[in-house]
């Protein structure tokens, strides 16, 4: 890890020195490790995110596999001559397809058929099966998958990274409203990101947690329940008590500064919409964290301490009695967790329809379109994501009139999106767009978020969500929504702010490869999951090889897990585009190259520490005054008052302009 | 080809679209996918069409700038109140065909005290136990029995019989959840905590390549004959995808000597007589 963390600490020493010279300077450790400055407790994140991004797409990788090449593979009649001609006994062969590389790194190397009498055991990390996914693994693999991705990559990411770089820098403020909590938030984080990955070494043979992320008990509950159910879950609920306890401390922080730092004449309606998306998604999360914490310390007091929150009575496991448990609600844990983990879902979604709004603007030369209604949206789905939960509980037993209440907020909550989409589709208009890496990952979000919106009709549906329910369109939705959307505008963040960040420029050539690479290949992975959604294919199945109805799957299960290997492998593109470029990039000559409205352009690039030199700059009017007709740029920066007579005089929605009427 | 690696067994196949459905409710739930699904289609088409189109005609062109506009409130208006019209008719036309497949109270169909089968579903890791309450149709008494797996329902052979069948499900250490794709049913099975489901279906499985049906043959191979299969659709441990169950769908006739001949059995081994 700090290995990681050292790599921004070098970018950024070489253009400090040009910058920051006026700064009395920290000491190494204290400026670029324990560090209380926003930007570089936003690269701390950003570098342990494509850390963990790594791990948890390793474990997304050996989810796919194994969903493709389940053990009990049939051999072919030509494999069985050929085994025959060799003369050994093809009932005798294995013929499943281990994990290439990792398989064998982690569960020994497969048995040669060829030579059976030798002693070629060889046991991997955790153990030896032949290099095959043991049975109990593969729950961990999904579950750890999700825990990574969630607790460690995108919330983090959008709140942890964009939302500690880019606020105080968007409103003019020198720093957070309190440095220290931010560089302990991080630290908290960290920690809890140590825990959840350590989870995999608490035990010899790696497991993990494996009750799936939403950790339903009993099986999350009971340590008889399932092997995974040990020690790696007990960590699993420490380490997402910690990664929370930092969400809690980042969004007060962000709220306090938001609603205290702003500079001279930023009022709250001429905030950039990834600051205001940063508010909401900070409120979201302060309220709805601690509960999750909550859920989760009652959880382990039902593991460690003899409590029964989630345990009714008369539970048999393995055909004993559970002894010492009875009186709990196992529904309860559902109620809990979802109260918390919708908000969440928004909390992954939103800060990226901001920072996609501000990429769609600059590189379409437009206004927003609908500055004010675009800021009522994000509201509106901040306030129904909390009254929406029990669109998860519709199978779960939980009384049916109340599925109709949570139908119909569900529904609703595709309104604020759908303006929002237009919204955004009414900012391209007439523009001047230029499809550069950001732009293209932005339009990619919106595009792809139009398929996870559009999809999670159906499942709002609270009768059709009948059939779908724990299907592969649920897979399918939550990735249209997560991956394709969430890691579509994570990357059209960091296109877009590369250049304020490390003072260099990311190359532009591998930044569109990269795009289409991904765009391509995240369709061919989570596209056909729709079509074995509706064919009523269970997530979460080790393999389809018991059923009949899944057996005519296997060959789209086969392509969906080469497009997700191709996937993974077109990130190393940016993986190097965004570390090469940090030394070799082509230097920025403009503090504001792409000519831009908003605070954070107005900074030495990369901003020192304190960000503006002198006193913050004042602010004139709103962020998405671009090709304003007085103008003779297609871009009036907020910190320089428009020509007399030319410009808007107050807010970013009320400007004169030859446009439809307000 | 992803067919030929189908046996004969199962009723039907199906690959790019959703399973045949045999229950009374599966028809609005199938009609509600269709509606929501050209709905969706067009606005996904409408909406990508529009953005592509805008995206070709608006690219940087150098000499012209960009319109200078802040919205439109007409246009918000409009796309706000249309699409809430919209939401609120499929939510409306959605709750009947929720009522009717989850609330066995609802005053639609049907009444509690008009299911014609009850039996009782108890699932563990990794199996399913369906209790059967004999020839005598009630609980608790000497003809029960049980089978591991096998779910028999009966079927309507007429307008006169409607059939039904309620499930009482529980489990006893996690949570599962009874899922028939071909009836479109799915309800978690809940320890400590006895869910009602309800569901009936209107085709037969029939006897197999020789005419029998399973239990009339010994050994009893319950894969030979046509059937269903369910799922567990609520992860439930390590061995999750392994919890299989053969649903058979016999005419009232045919259902009826099972249940005769299997109580017979049941009362033999309780009482010894």
């Amino acid at each position: 890890m700090s290995d990681t963390h050292a790599a921004p600490a070098h970018g950024a020493t070489a253009h400090d020195a040009t910058h920051g010279a006026h700064h009395h300077e920290l000491p190494w450790l204290r400026k670029y490790v324990f560090s209380t400055d926003h930007k570089v407790i936003g690269l701390q994140y950003m570098f342990s995110c494509l850390f963990t991004l790594m791990v948890g797409g390793l474990l997304a990788l050996m989810v796919r596999w194994q969903v493709a090449y389940p053990t009990g593979a049939t051999m072919t009649d030509a494999q069985k001559q050929e085994y025959v001609a060799k003369g050994i006994d093809p009932a005798t062969v294995n013929v499943d397809k281990p994990i290439p590389v990792l398989g064998h790194l982690l569960w020994g190397t497969p048995d040669d058929p060829t030579t059976p009498d030798e002693d070629e055991h060889e046991a991997g990390i955790f153990d030896d099966n032949g290099g095959q996914m043991p049975d109990a693994w593969y729950p961990i693999a999904f579950t750890m998958h999700a825990s990574v991705m969630i607790f460690l990559v995108i919330i983090p990411m959008l709140t942890g990274f964009f939302g500690n770089f880019v606020i105080p820098l968007q409103i003019g403020a020198k720093d957070m409203a309190f440095p220290f909590l931010n560089g302990l938030s991080f630290w908290t984080w960290l920690g809890g990101a140590l825990v959840l990955l350590g989870s995999f070494f608490a035990d010899p043979q790696g497991l993990a947690a494996g009750a799936g992320w939403t950790a339903y008990p009993p099986l999350s509950d009971v340590a008889s329940a399932a092997p995974s159910s040990g020690i790696g879950q007990t960590l699993w609920c420490i380490g997402v008590i910690l990664v929370g306890t930092s969400s809690i401390m980042g969004s007060m922080n962000y709220i306090t500064t938001i609603i205290n730092l702003r500079s001279p004449g930023m009022t709250l309606f001429r905030m950039p919409l990834t600051t205001w998306s940063a508010f909401i998604t900070a409120i979201l999360q302060l309220f709805a964290t601690p509960v999750l914490s909550s859920a989760m310390a009652m959880l382990l007091f039902d593991r460690h301490m003899g409590t029964s929150f989630f345990l009714p009575s008369g539970l048999i496991f393995t055909e004993r009695a559970l002894q010492n448990a009875g009186g709990g609600q196992v529904i309860l844990w559902q109620h809990i967790f979802w109260f918390y983990s919708h908000p969440a879902v928004y909390i992954m979604i939103l800060p990226a329809m901001g920072i996609c709004s501000d990429v769609i603007a600059v590189w379409s030369r437009k206004p927003i379109f609908g500055y004010r209604p675009m800021v009522y949206a994000i509201s509106a789905i901040a306030g129904l994501g909390f009254v929406v939960w029990g669109h998860h509980m519709f199978q779960s037993g939980m009384n049916p009139v109340l599925g109709t209440t949570f139908m119909m907020s569900t529904i609703m909550i595709a309104l604020p999106s759908a303006v929002k989409v237009f919204n955004w589709l009414g900012t391209l208009w007439g523009g001047q767009i230029t499809f550069s890496p950001a732009l293209l990952f932005a339009l990619g979000f919106v595009s792809m978020f139009v398929i996870g919106g559009l999809s999670g009709i159906y499942m709002a549906c609270a009768p059709f969500d009948i059939f779908i329910h724990d299907t592969y369109f649920i897979v399918a939705h939550i990735h249209y929504v997560l991956f394709t959307g969430s890691v579509m505008g994570i990357f059209a963040g960091i296109y877009h702010w590369y250049p304020k960040m490390f003072g260099r420029f990311m190359s532009d050539f591998w930044g569109q490869i990269h795009f289409w690479l991904t765009f391509i290949f995240m369709n061919g992975v989570f596209f056909p999951m729709h079509i074995i959604g509706l064919g009523g294919y269970p997530r979460r199945y080790a393999s389809f090889r018991s059923y009949e109805f899944l057996k005519p799957y296997e060959s789209m299960n086969v392509f969906m897990t080469w497009c997700a290997i191709l996937l993974g492998f077109s990130q190393f593109i940016f993986l190097f585009n965004l570390l090469w470029n940090i030394w070799k990039g082509k230097r920025v000559t403009s503090d504001n190259p792409w000519h831009a409205n908003s605070l954070e352009w107005s900074t030495p690039t990369p901003p020192g520490h304190g960000n503006w030199p002198g006193s913050v700059p004042t602010v004139y009017h709103g962020p998405y005054e671009f090709s304003h007709p007085a103008m003779a740029e297609d871009y009036a920066p907020q910190w320089i008052p428009m020509p007399k007579g030319g410009g808007p005089t107050s807010s970013g929605g009320t400007a004169p302009a030859p446009a439809p009427a307000h | 080809m992803p067919l030929a690696l189908l046996t004969d067994a199962p009723l039907e196949t199906w690959y790019w679209w959703l399973p045949p459905q045999h229950s009374s409710f599966g028809d609005s739930i199938d009609n509600l996918f269709l509606w929501i699904f050209w709905l969706t289609m067009v606005t996904f088409v409408a909406v990508e069409g529009v953005m592509v189109w805008f995206c070709i005609k608006y690219r940087r062109n150098p000499g012209r700038k960009a319109v200078y506009t802040h919205g439109s409130h007409k246009l918000e208006v409009a796309w706000t109140i249309i699409p809430t019209i919209i939401f609120v008719i499929i939510g409306v036309a959605s709750n009947d065909a929720w009522a009717w497949a989850k609330n066995p109270t609802s005053s639609k169909y049907p009444r509690a005290d008009e299911f014609k089968t009850t039996l009782k579903i108890t699932a563990q890791q990794f199996a399913w136990h369906v209790y059967y309450p004999g020839a005598d149709g009630q609980f608790d008494t000497d003809d029960d029995y049980a089978k591991d797996n096998t779910l028999v329902i009966p079927v309507e052979t007429d307008e006169a019989h409607q059939e039904n069948v309620n499930v009482k499900l529980t489990s006893q250490d996690v949570i599962h959840s009874l899922f028939i794709p071909v009836l479109r049913v799915k309800q978690d099975a809940v320890p400590g905590f006895v869910g009602n489901v309800w569901f009936d279906c209107n085709k037969v499985t029939g006897p197999g390549d020789d005419g029998k049906y399973w239990y009339e043959n010994a050994p009893m191979a319950l894969d030979d004959d046509q059937h269903f299969e369910v799922a567990c659709a609520e992860l439930c441990g390590m061995n999750h995808y392994t919890m299989r169950m053969v649903m058979k769908v016999l005419p009232r006739a045919k259902f009826d000597e099972w249940v005769r001949a299997e109580s017979e059995m049941a009362r033999k081994v309780k009482t010894g007589k």
